[in-house]
């Protein structure tokens, strides 16, 4: 079962930049303590079931708190907190909401992703970095990797999409890398995805049973129009990757889709990354991590 | 000896690319019934004199003025050689081998029919046929090819195997069974009161010439048989044109090869293989070979 983007984040968040700006741990969902209540006051009281270890200035991130307007999200990341007791904090600059709020809701101090770390203040950096390292992961596998293991060991990347074909033009759908199969009804008679060079060369050939389109910028382009493509609905598999929100982060519902087994090679390369290593030293680690020669 | 009916060009391409992995994403995807087609030919004419036999098709000749034309625009799809059109009389199925003229824009092209699949669609075949498709025929007629006054009858454009020691043409007419060939110099000495119930012929170059005895009144309905071009699959289930057995396990071996090449991958040496199956296909055709001539085969292949 894949990790979520907040657990990864929180991995790499480990490696590279644990600490936030005033030396508060980083930490992920799995540290939340439950809010018993919340009061309708300036600043607004927080009660928790269980210690909160949080101290003067901290960070905190609420989340499915009862008064929604004390909860954290992207265009407000967290609250610093002052302590009032083991079990209650107030909310610096906060103000009352216009109602308590019950037992509703889990607090984490420092949530990764949304507190200011020491080496990466703005916490999108971090999560740029760990994107930018699945990309450069998945851009030298599908270099290592023959075409016949390809979409085996990536098949957590394998999506579908419906392309509408008018014309012959179809539009790639948002996250694309390359294709695994195009077709209409059923696999028997696929659609041959070619790069633009061949389509002049092929033309005249394709019929019926031997179909292709060209991939031209953001389309799939048939050079034979609607001839052999007639207007409709088709199905794409293709490996994609999309990158991550601080949303995905902070849900901590949305999962990493690449395999499992490419987990800690990521991580590995994100690290890398964060250390201003070069792409062709990025290859050379992604090769040996999977002892596998020759330049990238 | 037939040709296959037990081998679709699905299932032949299948048993040549095994052991040889790409995605249908690759351009080999979209080639392989062109790879399939030139392997047929280039397999078909290592060994002419032997499988000729089994191409052999008749174009008629007739004498007869009498046409067609169109009367409406027609299409012309270039895969399949398919001209759907409407003419005066429709076709029938025996215009097979007749000429057909069409026309679009300044080009025009001639051809002759292959194929009468209904009233108003034939399959053609001819040396110099459009390459892409036509959407408006202008029009089209078909010509009652007569031998001309002169007796002869122009091969050029005709498509068919012009390979083997010698080409293989054969002429038939129905008014006499009595038609024979002649080397060129005994036809040129030829005397019509001798042989007087017979048609004579000669090939030279790319022309049939042809004479008749004196008891003939004309030369009736030629039908001159050609070995024909093996024809190139364009659907999975279109059979190879092949003859079944060793023929097949030879293609299947260049087709195998040329995959290797298109890949990049490394060519096995299977000369073993191919000289058993050259020597099977002789067998299989009664006929024997030398050692070295099977060689020279082998060698062409490798």
């Amino acid at each position: 079962m894949a990790d979520t983007v907040q657990k990864r984040l929180f991995e790499l968040a480990m490696r590279v930049d644990p600490k936030t700006d005033n030396q508060q741990r980083i930490q992920d969902a799995t540290s939340a303590v439950n809010i018993q209540s919340t009061t309708n006051a300036t600043p607004v009281v927080v009660t928790t079931d269980v210690a909160h270890g949080i101290l003067d200035d901290q960070y905190v991130f609420l989340a499915g708190a009862a008064q929604a307007a004390l909860n954290n999200g992207v265009a407000s990341p967290y609250w610093q907190a002052t302590r009032v007791s083991p079990t209650q904090l107030s909310l610096n600059g906060s103000v009352a909401p216009g109602g308590a709020g019950g037992a509703a809701g889990t607090l984490v101090g420092a949530l990764v992703g949304a507190a200011p770390g020491q080496k990466y203040p703005v916490p999108q950096r971090l999560l740029d970095i760990y994107n930018e390292a699945r990309f450069e992961t998945l851009r030298s596998l599908l270099g290592i990797f023959p075409q016949g293991e390809r979409l085996l060991r990536l098949s957590g990347l394998i999506k579908t999409a419906t392309v509408a074909f008018v014309a012959g033009v179809g539009s790639k759908p948002t996250g694309y890398i390359i294709p695994v199969h195009l077709f209409q009804t059923n696999l028997s008679n696929p659609i041959s995805i070619l790069s633009a060079q061949f389509g002049s060369a092929l033309r005249d050939i394709e019929g019926t049973e031997n179909r292709f389109v060209e991939e031209v910028g953001s389309q799939f382009k048939s050079r034979n129009g609607l001839t052999y493509i007639p207007d409709g609905d088709y199905t794409l598999e293709y490996i994609g990757l999309d990158k991550f929100t601080l949303s995905n982060v902070f849900g901590n519902t949305v999962t990493d889709p690449f395999n499992d087994d490419f987990y800690t090679l990521i991580l590995e390369v994100a690290q890398a990354l964060s250390q201003e290593v070069g792409s062709i030293q990025i290859g050379a680690l992604i090769r040996k991590y999977l002892g596998v020669n020759g330049a990238s | 000896m037939p040709l296959s009916r037990r081998w679709t060009s699905e299932r032949f391409w299948k048993k040549s690319h095994r052991g040889v992995f790409y995605d249908v994403n690759d351009p080999v995807q979209v080639e392989r019934f062109e790879i399939m087609k030139g392997v047929q030919e280039n397999v078909v004419g290592l060994v002419p004199d032997l499988v000729s036999q089994s191409y052999m098709e008749p174009i008629v000749m007739m004498d007869t003025n009498v046409g067609a034309y169109s009367t409406g625009a027609g299409t012309y799809t270039a895969l399949t050689k398919t001209l759907v059109i409407t003419t005066n009389t429709g076709f029938v199925s025996t215009d097979k081998g007749k000429m057909v003229t069409f026309r679009e824009g300044n080009d025009i092209y001639t051809a002759f029919i292959r194929t009468v699949s209904t009233a108003n669609t034939i399959i053609i075949r001819g040396d110099k046929l459009p390459a892409a498709d036509i959407a408006v025929v202008d029009w089209l007629m078909m010509a009652p090819s007569t031998p001309d006054s002169g007796g002869t009858i122009e091969l050029t454009a005709i498509e068919f195997m012009r390979v083997g020691t010698q080409v293989k043409v054969r002429v038939t007419s129905d008014v006499t069974t009595f038609v024979r060939f002649l080397p060129e110099e005994e036809f040129q000495v030829w005397d019509p009161t001798d042989d007087q119930h017979s048609i004579v012929w000669t090939l030279i170059g790319d022309t049939i010439y042809i004479k008749k005895g004196t008891l003939l009144g004309d030369f009736g309905t030629i039908t001159v048989w050609v070995p024909r071009v093996p024809i190139g699959p364009t659907t999975n289930a279109a059979y190879m044109d092949l003859p079944d057995g060793p023929m097949i396990e030879i293609a299947a071996i260049a087709c195998e090869k040329e995959l290797r090449k298109r890949k990049g991958l490394p060519v096995e040496d299977r000369s073993k293989e191919l000289q058993d199956n050259f020597r099977l296909l002789f067998r299989q055709f009664d006929a024997q070979a030398k050692l070295e001539t099977i060689d020279e085969k082998v060698k062409a292949l490798a």
